[in-house]
């Protein structure tokens, strides 16, 4: 379960250290990591990485999601969503893409939606109405027996 | 792929098997055609070709195919790469790999002996 790439400290723009609480609204658009304390509501554009000794407890909107701590609250990704294997969350998850690892812990509702699919079903629908074809059919017919 | 379990492998069903009705079995399933009806098993492994229909109960499961209905297990749910699951899960360990698809509500608490986290409030005895 090693296969995803650890993240690079240095690379963070923002860190909460462990000692640190807040309380409010965070919006960034870079990255942000939260190893201390958190309640309220994270917005952001870009990655957001839970150390393994954050607790957050907000309502989060982001791009990317790593989590490797306790996060209570509904979460909405654009892009991706990984539980690493010490993580509790507590919540709804939206997101097109997620990765569990085992051992994470999640109790909450997952909410998939990938739009190819989402066109897939939408053709099978609209193909359903055999009848156009068929009187097509008959068409060609009736005109092959009139000539 | 995935075929080395302890138990033994009591069912097998093929890519081209439609199956209508409840399975039940002591030991491992490998579905690899598809399944209309519950599934009960110790351990149940849903290949790429495979689905089911219906509720699933088991120890473990591993799903590479598709489930349309709830998961119940004691022991583990492991969602693969082109797995897809539209159902609640019920588990004490779940991993679902990049690219699964997952639709529902997870329930887990984990077994004892672990921290216990996620204690629902129980009613008096």
């Amino acid at each position: 379960m090693q296969h995803t790439q650890e993240v690079d400290e240095s690379q963070i723009t923002t860190v909460i250290a462990e000692d640190l609480e807040i309380k409010g609204t965070v919006k960034f658009k870079s990255s942000l990591m939260i190893k201390g304390v958190l309640e309220g509501e994270i917005f952001s554009e870009g990655l957001l990485i839970i150390g393994p000794t954050a607790k957050v407890t907000a309502t989060i909107t982001t791009k990317n999601l790593i989590s490797h701590g306790e996060v209570t609250g509904n979460v909405t990704a654009s892009e991706q969503v990984i539980l690493k294997s010490t993580s509790v969350h507590q919540g709804d998850i939206t997101t097109p893409n997620i990765t569990i690892e085992s051992g994470a812990l999640f109790n909450g509702a997952c909410i998939m939606r990938r739009e190819p699919k989402k066109e897939m079903e939408q053709r099978t629908l609209e193909k359903t109405p055999e009848s156009e074809y068929s009187s097509d059919e008959e068409k060609e017919e009736y005109g092959e027996y009139s000539s | 792929m995935f075929l080395k379990n302890k138990p033994q492998m009591e069912v097998l069903i093929g890519p081209e098997t439609l199956i209508k009705g409840d399975l039940l079995t002591k030991g491992t399933a490998r579905i690899d055609g598809q399944v209309e009806g519950n599934v009960n098993a110790d351990w149940i492994i849903v290949g790429e070709t495979g689905s089911i229909k219906g509720e699933i109960k088991s120890r473990g499961l591993i799903v590479d195919g598709k489930i349309e209905g709830n998961i119940s297990t004691t022991e583990i749910v492991e969602i693969k790469s082109h797995g897809e699951v539209h159902g609640n899960i019920q588990t004490p360990k779940l991993a679902i790999s990049e690219g699964a698809f997952f639709h529902g509500h997870s329930h887990m608490v984990k077994k004892e002996g672990e921290s216990k986290k996620t204690i629902l409030p129980l009613s008096p005895a």
